[in-house]
């Protein structure tokens, strides 16, 4: 092949990447690779204590910056490129929201301490953890503002981790009862956790999108793959893993 | 004691009354201000107007998990130059040809704009097209309006009552509304435990009370 693109994309939204990015490969004859964060969440047991969390706390964006050689970047809430607009590294206008995730309890499988919304958080004794960057931060505020539950449920939060993944192997390995995810965790780890839904008035929504990085050696191509993941076929793919659409 | 900007104008007034001790309140950007304590560690309470920001400071464990309480809730608006002079009155009326949105991409507000709009029938993209500015914060949001940089901005019910001179709000339904809470914490190195402790109380009583609903709080409790 003669050209490529090279795709940053968030570790939670890699699943129905990985399948679009092979699904243009195999189209178009242009080899679509996919690099995952590779920082402090996705590491084993990313959930424990680190001794210096200050050093810890990298998002996503500052994966991008140290590596500097991507073309586009996919992320699990459209929000956190704002920032990336504003300084440069996410180039104006390029954004695109693919589909949506929902927010869900997430709960080790077979929901061992029959956890049936958020009012079984401000139980004592529950263990709750939430995320402080990327695509979950302030994810656990925003819905139990809504039902103003910001102090019952806060008083049970035992974990603080950084990104999605280590929610999953902090619930998974029953460090805590449950977290606050997205709906579409039950497809990246469907033996080990199970999604307690929430109502409607009480869920948030927050976009996958795709947008064009400062590193991009080749803007066509780059347009290309972006108009690619919006199409019909691609956007499927996401909603077969739980994704949603306005609709 | 360090705080986010506007959170600091009701603190500035229970300090002021507030009889055990002076209380000295330094306002900024909560951002910054954190980075500062981290060197310093000179500071026994932090206040953020939301909970994501402490629990950044839990993390960094530069404050106290068990000392958090939320001073207030506040709703999100489309916060409008004062008078309304663009007649915006719902989130469609920010489509209009030739609006101008602002957003902040840090503090409180970070991220308001895009659960509301994916509670709406408005396409995230749709949106997007309207943002021209990206701000620093809510006194960065409010200083657009004052300048007439930008025509709305998603913001506080809040901000019409801390700087009433500048704006006013237009109040969306309760299905796009987020609410976010004003928390405060002690800090790890706190030398003085038990007066930080009577200050939160007294920011709790009906005096506090009066002080945060007075600029917009809601205190549901």
């Amino acid at each position: 092949m003669d050209h490529s693109i090279n795709i940053f994309c968030a570790k939670g939204c890699s699943l129905p990447t990985f399948k679009v990015a092979s699904l243009f490969s195999q189209i178009s004859g242009i080899s679509a690779n996919v690099d995952v964060c590779s920082g402090h969440c996705n590491k084993p047991h990313a959930y424990k204590n680190v001794k210096d969390n200050e050093k810890a706390h990298t998002d996503m964006l500052d994966e991008i910056r140290s590596s500097g050689h991507h073309d586009l970047v996919i992320s699990g809430a459209d929000f956190l490129l704002d920032d990336a607009e504003l300084n440069g590294l996410v180039l104006k206008g390029t954004r695109k929201s693919i589909a949506y995730r929902r927010s869900a309890l997430i709960v080790k499988k077979g929901n061992p301490k029959s956890i049936t919304g958020l009012d079984s958080l401000t139980i004592s004794g529950i263990k709750v953890g939430v995320s402080i960057i990327d695509c979950l931060q302030g994810a656990w505020e925003d819905i139990c503002g809504r039902a103003r539950l910001i102090d019952p449920v806060r008083s049970n939060i035992t974990l603080f981790v950084p990104g999605c993944f280590a929610i999953i192997n902090a619930v998974a390995d029953g460090v805590i009862d449950v977290g606050f995810g997205w709906s579409a965790f039950k497809y990246l780890e469907p033996k080990k956790l199970d999604v307690v839904e929430l109502p409607e008035n009480l869920q948030i929504f927050r976009a996958t999108s795709v947008a064009m990085l400062e590193y991009c050696q080749d803007k066509d191509l780059a347009r290309k793959f972006i108009e690619f993941i919006l199409t019909p076929e691609s956007v499927k793919i996401y909603l077969e893993l739980g994704w949603d659409t306005p609709e | 004691m360090i705080s986010a900007l506007v959170p600091a104008i009701p603190l500035n007034e229970a300090a002021s009354v507030f009889t055990k001790s002076r209380v000295k309140v330094v306002g900024g950007r909560f951002e910054v201000l954190v980075e500062k304590m981290a060197e310093s560690k000179d500071v026994d309470l932090v206040c953020a107007g939301a909970e994501y920001l402490i629990d950044i400071t839990c993390y960094k464990n530069l404050t106290r998990i068990d000392s958090r309480r939320s001073l207030g809730m506040r709703m999100s608006c489309l916060t409008v130059q004062k008078g309304n002079p663009k007649k915006i009155n719902s989130l469609e009326s920010l489509l209009a040809p030739g609006m101008r949105i602002g957003i902040s991409t840090e503090g409180c507000t970070l991220g308001i704009w895009e659960e509301i709009v994916n509670r709406s029938d408005i396409p995230l993209d749709t949106m997007k097209t309207k943002i021209k500015h990206y701000l620093m914060g809510c006194g960065s949001l409010i200083g657009a309006l004052r300048r007439s940089d930008v025509d709305a901005v998603f913001g506080w019910t809040a901000f019409e009552k801390t700087a009433s001179n500048a704006c006013e709000s237009v109040v969306l339904s309760n299905e796009l509304t987020i609410v976010r809470s004003t928390g405060i914490a002690l800090t790890t190195f706190t030398q003085d435990e038990e007066l930080c402790n009577e200050f939160i109380e007294f920011l709790l009583s009906k005096e506090g009370d009066e002080i945060y609903k007075k600029y917009g709080w809601e205190r549901p409790w």
